[in-house]
């Protein structure tokens, strides 16, 4: 630290421990000239009223951008909730069984329309009650109890702080949450459709009740379960570096543009495969082997995964502009 | 029967005692949070005031520092939301916008300079580069991670960097020397 701002900052230190008040001076002038009372009543009137013409004049994007966060972190736990659930019924026949006698006439199309379903009225369901929460965060925020100095204290961070530290505390969920459901159902769903199609016709796969019991359907569930374990466990590292603060580097890694073609290009090489895959079984009937069945779902969780990172931290840098988050 | 000893010692004597060792230090805290060394003074005697209303919550002297500094940077914080309005709508004679950079000294410089960080990153850059605290100390002063003030400190460095660079004429590549890792 020897540079300008270095020595400028040191000179500010040395100038500011130079002629510092002796203690009896400063205590005695606070009881003879200062009744704290009603200075204290007064600063927090003017305090309070400060803080509701913030409040009404605070941009609603805050509560928005909240609101939004709280949803998707919602509806991404919904999704990883109807993978497990979709998983568990296929590796699990007591599970299967229990979910056709809940819901009759149980097939492909059904399962996916209702995690669909879910998912959304997550999302509306988490809006709405995040929304609430806001507003009434925010009248508590400039809600006055009586106590003076409690009252300075609790006015001393204003609606607008205390809605950028809820958005930042949201923050890691939003991230987290919503690449861990993406990382876990699009796979499942992925899985039930190609295999649907893969073994049985178009007409079939989607409309009857018993492919989604079928050999190949159950049999193969269980390899599943690693590259989503793997992509959820990477959500939740990319959310925990989000919540804290972390930027990936000087320049990003992962909100690098580059992850939009590296994804694509992963893609494209797993549609490859599994086209390859589908069409040997049409044509010749050969299974694909289990590496095989592994590699189409580590390439094909690496393809949803990397586009899906860069749009969540796209959209998460969007918004921070949006609310003008200096600290961010 | 209680002896001596165990009778509770005057409000104003336990502060007295408390503030006494670090007195000095917290002072010059003050100040440098501040614009000027007058607003500094102020912010401390409110920060006392207050400190002094509301000892009887602290339970653990040996927590008094870090209780006292989290009162003075509440207090600041207070004051500097105070002049949300300022910020919107500059009042006449607010000439705290205009500078000459060739006039300023370095203490002045620097001033000026801490002035436009946010709050918590001025905070942070004070009590580590002036006050000498470690970062796990501000982490808890704060009730933030480590990383979090790494952050901040980072952050801070960062934009008194621009603010030179943009305002002094200080090159950029000069100041650069001032961002170390925590």
């Amino acid at each position: 630290m020897t540079d300008r701002i270095a020595h400028d900052l040191a000179a500010l230190g040395a100038d500011n421990r130079r002629g510092l008040a002796e203690l009896d001076e400063i205590l005695r002038s606070s009881s003879v000239y200062r009744d704290d009372r009603p200075g204290a009543e007064a600063r927090r009137d003017a305090l309070a009223e400060d803080r509701r013409r913030e409040l009404a004049l605070m941009p609603l994007t805050l509560a928005h951008v909240f609101a939004h966060r709280v949803a998707r972190a919602a509806a991404g736990a919904a999704a990883m909730l109807c993978a497990l659930v979709i998983v568990l019924a296929l590796v699990d026949p007591m599970m299967m069984r229990l979910a056709a006698f809940m819901v009759p006439g149980l097939d492909i199309g059904l399962v996916l329309l209702l995690s669909a379903g879910f998912i959304l009225v997550a999302y509306i369901l988490a809006t709405w009650i995040a929304e609430h929460r806001f507003a009434a965060r925010m009248r508590r925020a400039i809600t006055t109890r009586g106590e003076a100095y409690r009252d300075l204290d609790h006015l001393a961070t204003g609606p607008l702080d205390v809605g950028q530290a809820m958005i930042r505390r949201s923050d890691g969920w939003s991230t987290g949450f919503p690449l861990a459901g993406v990382a876990s159902f699009v796979p499942v769903a992925g899985y039930l459709v190609i295999v649907g199609e893969m073994f049985h016709p178009v007409s079939v796969a989607y409309s009857e009740t018993f492919v989604l019991r079928s050999h190949s359907m159950t049999s193969n569930a269980a390899s599943l379960v690693p590259p989503i374990a793997f992509g959820v466990a990477f959500a939740i590292l990319v959310g925990i570096l989000v919540a804290r603060e972390h930027r990936f580097g000087r320049r990003g890694v992962l909100d690098h543009w580059s992850m939009l073609p590296i994804g694509i290009c992963v893609g494209m090489v797993w549609l490859y495969i599994t086209f390859r895959m589908i069409g040997r079984y049409d044509a010749y009937g050969i299974l694909p082997s289990v590496e095989h069945g592994k590699l189409v779902a580590y390439l094909g969780e690496a393809a949803i995964m990397l586009p899906t990172i860069w749009v969540v931290l796209f959209w998460r840098r969007r918004e921070q502009l949006r609310i003008a988050d200096q600290s961010l | 029967m209680p002896t001596m000893q165990t009778l509770p010692e005057p409000t104003g004597q336990r502060f007295r005692r408390l503030l006494e060792p670090i007195h000095d230090k917290a002072q010059t805290f003050a100040r440098c949070l501040c614009r000027s060394r007058a607003d500094g003074d102020d912010l401390y005697q409110e920060a006392l005031l207050r400190a002094l209303a509301k000892l009887d919550d602290l339970r653990a002297d040996a927590a008094f520092r870090r209780w006292l500094y989290r009162v003075i940077v509440s207090v600041h914080r207070n004051r500097h939301r105070a002049h949300f309005w300022r910020r919107l709508i500059p009042l006449a004679g607010d000439e705290r916008a205009e500078h000459d950079p060739e006039s300023l000294g370095a203490v002045e410089r620097a001033r000026v300079a801490l002035a436009e960080l946010p709050p918590d990153q001025r905070e942070a850059l004070v009590l580590y580069e002036i006050e000498g605290w470690l970062v796990d100390e501000i982490a808890a002063l704060h009730d933030v991670s480590a990383s979090a003030i790494k952050s901040r400190l980072a952050r801070g460095r960062d934009r008194l960097r621009s603010i030179y660079s943009k305002r002094f004429g200080v090159h950029a590549s000069i100041a650069l020397v001032i961002g170390g890792s925590p």
